[in-house]
């Protein structure tokens, strides 16, 4: 099976505030991405696009060619989770469970059976009853379980403890092992959930910054660290996301590719280099620019 | 009629049989209680097919009201598009409207085969005596217009928030009167004697029409706003 889904030239406008401003990705089957960015970034608008909860006020979003919008074919492959509030659910897991089973063919129940004493969830009580965490458990369930090509997990772990979470994730790594798929998670706990992205995708006030597999990313992002004119003469030209000084000794996060001539100048001064964290590319390319 | 629109209506008759499981019973019991216990003349004219059918309009009403916040999100969520969803909504609403009009003329006939006493002077409807299936037709299309009113309003509300939601109350308020007016028989409103309309439609076909084109535009009206409406992320 393959999937693909692509937005071409996508913006997004609630009055006139424009949430997505011409976006443009494609996503392949059989990769987990990472979408990051910051509060309002317009991570949920994107992603509501593609799960056809709306459709995009300029641009397309399209799945194996096939725009999503009122598309029965394309909207039965796609899976959004994403926090939902249930006080008014007087429903069961088991209700909810049932209706999965009817309107999603690829649902799998021995699998969510699996996964309800893996998780430990009630199956009896209204959701409405559950804690946060277990409410979102329950998402999280009927996401795996769904076994729909494209699932999407946006900050799905709110209210889950440490425990549950690791199971959650180390879930998402068999699942795609097993039935490999699109998976595309939303989060703000970066340094958490990087080692499950294949692919990271950076957005920021509604613009994607970065769309790229994560070992190149990180392979893009360093630290130097020397005196400060030896830092500050090796990465004159070079794009500089921080900087940080302590007496003599200066620090700084670089990033892009590296000219063969800076390399050298890096070994000749001694400078010295360390690898970042997708986290700190993160806060360093959607900081606030005064 | 698409596939998954046949399947959502299964679904959601189904669903919504359950809240028409608890209304009937409670209406019937109110029935007897009232033919039994009041010596109104009016009251005791009234066949159960009718006192039902005066009940069931507010009952369609809030169920069209509730249904695009109780079901609608949930349906999309899950992969339905929204045509499918209005289809088989619409299609429910047929059902719905036929089941409770349906149980409550069996009922009527039941009663009218035992000859009591306590109900020799009920009248079936204001058709006449044996206007079995004219009733049954003409309750069947009000009560889903009445759904339908309950549905437009709540999905104004769902998409436009407030102010487009005060609009379609506006709306829906104007075509019930105007429903009422073609029909001297339905639920009377305080405000028709005030405004002192007189009875404008006396001749059965012209109000049937009348209610059909009615339930149409409404139908209309609902798809158009359906079509396009953004679901919620909450």
């Amino acid at each position: 099976m393959t999937v693909k889904v692509e937005a071409k030239n996508i913006s997004l406008v609630y009055r006139e505030f424009e949430a997505l401003k011409d976006i443009n990705f494609t996503l392949e089957n059989g990769r987990i991405y990472g979408l990051i960015g910051r509060n309002g970034a317009g991570k949920t608008s994107l992603l509501s696009l593609i799960a056809a909860y709306q459709q995009p006020t300029r641009g397309k979003v399209k799945i194996d060619g096939s725009i999503v919008f009122e598309n029965e074919e394309a909207m039965t492959q796609v899976t959004f989770v994403h926090k939902t509030d249930y006080k008014d659910e007087y429903g069961t897991v088991k209700q909810f469970i049932e209706f999965a089973m009817r309107y999603r063919p690829s649902f799998d129940l021995q699998y969510a059976e699996q996964l309800i004493s893996l998780f430990r969830l009630p199956t009896n009580k209204s959701i409405r009853k559950l804690s946060t965490g277990m409410q979102s458990v329950f998402n999280v369930i009927i996401g795996l379980a769904s076994r729909t090509p494209i699932t999407i997990f946006d900050e799905a772990y709110n209210g889950m403890d440490a425990p549950t979470r690791e199971i959650f994730y180390r879930e998402i790594l068999e699942e795609q092992a097993r039935h490999p798929r699109i998976f595309i998670l939303s989060t703000h706990l970066v340094s958490e959930m990087d080692y499950l992205f294949d692919d990271v995708i950076i957005i920021d006030q509604g613009k994607v910054v970065v769309q790229e597999d994560i070992d190149s990313l990180l392979q893009k992002g360093f630290s130097l660290t020397g005196s400060i004119s030896d830092v500050e003469e090796v990465v004159d030209g070079l794009v500089v996301l921080n900087e940080e000084q302590l007496g003599g000794t200066k620090s700084v996060i670089v990033y892009g590719e590296l000219p063969e001539e800076k390399v050298a100048t890096i070994k000749q001064k001694g400078l010295e280099i360390g690898n970042v964290t997708l986290h700190d590319l993160f806060i360093q390319l959607t900081k606030e620019v005064n | 009629m698409r596939e998954m629109g046949k399947k959502v209506a299964v679904g959601l008759y189904l669903e919504q049989m359950k809240w028409v499981l608890w209304y009937l019973p409670i209406i019937y019991v109110f029935y007897f209680i009232l033919v039994r216990f009041v010596n109104e003349p009016e009251i005791r004219s009234i066949s159960i097919l009718t006192f039902t059918f005066q009940t069931a309009t507010i009952f369609m009403l809030v169920c069209g009201i509730l249904s695009s916040f109780v079901f609608f999100s949930q349906y999309v969520k899950y992969g339905v598009t929204r045509i499918s969803y209005f289809q088989g909504l619409f299609l429910s609403v047929i059902f719905l409207a036929i089941t409770i009009n349906g149980i409550s003329l069996i009922l009527a006939w039941v009663i009218s085969l035992f000859n009591l006493n306590l109900f020799k002077d009920v009248t079936l409807s204001s058709f006449g005596e044996n206007s079995w299936a004219l009733t049954m037709f003409t309750y069947t299309i009000i009560v889903m217009i009445y759904y339908l009113t309950g549905w437009l309003v709540s999905i104004a509300f769902y998409r436009f928030g407030g102010f487009g939601g005060l609009i379609s109350v506006v709306v829906a308020f104007v075509i019930i009167v105007l429903n009422d007016l073609l029909w001297e028989f339905s639920t009377p409103k305080p405000f028709i004697g005030f405004l002192q309309f007189n009875k404008v439609v006396s001749q059965v076909t012209i109000a049937l029409a009348g209610s059909i084109i009615i339930a149409a535009i409404l139908t209309i009206l609902v798809y158009k706003i359906i079509k396009e409406t953004p679901i919620k992320v909450t």
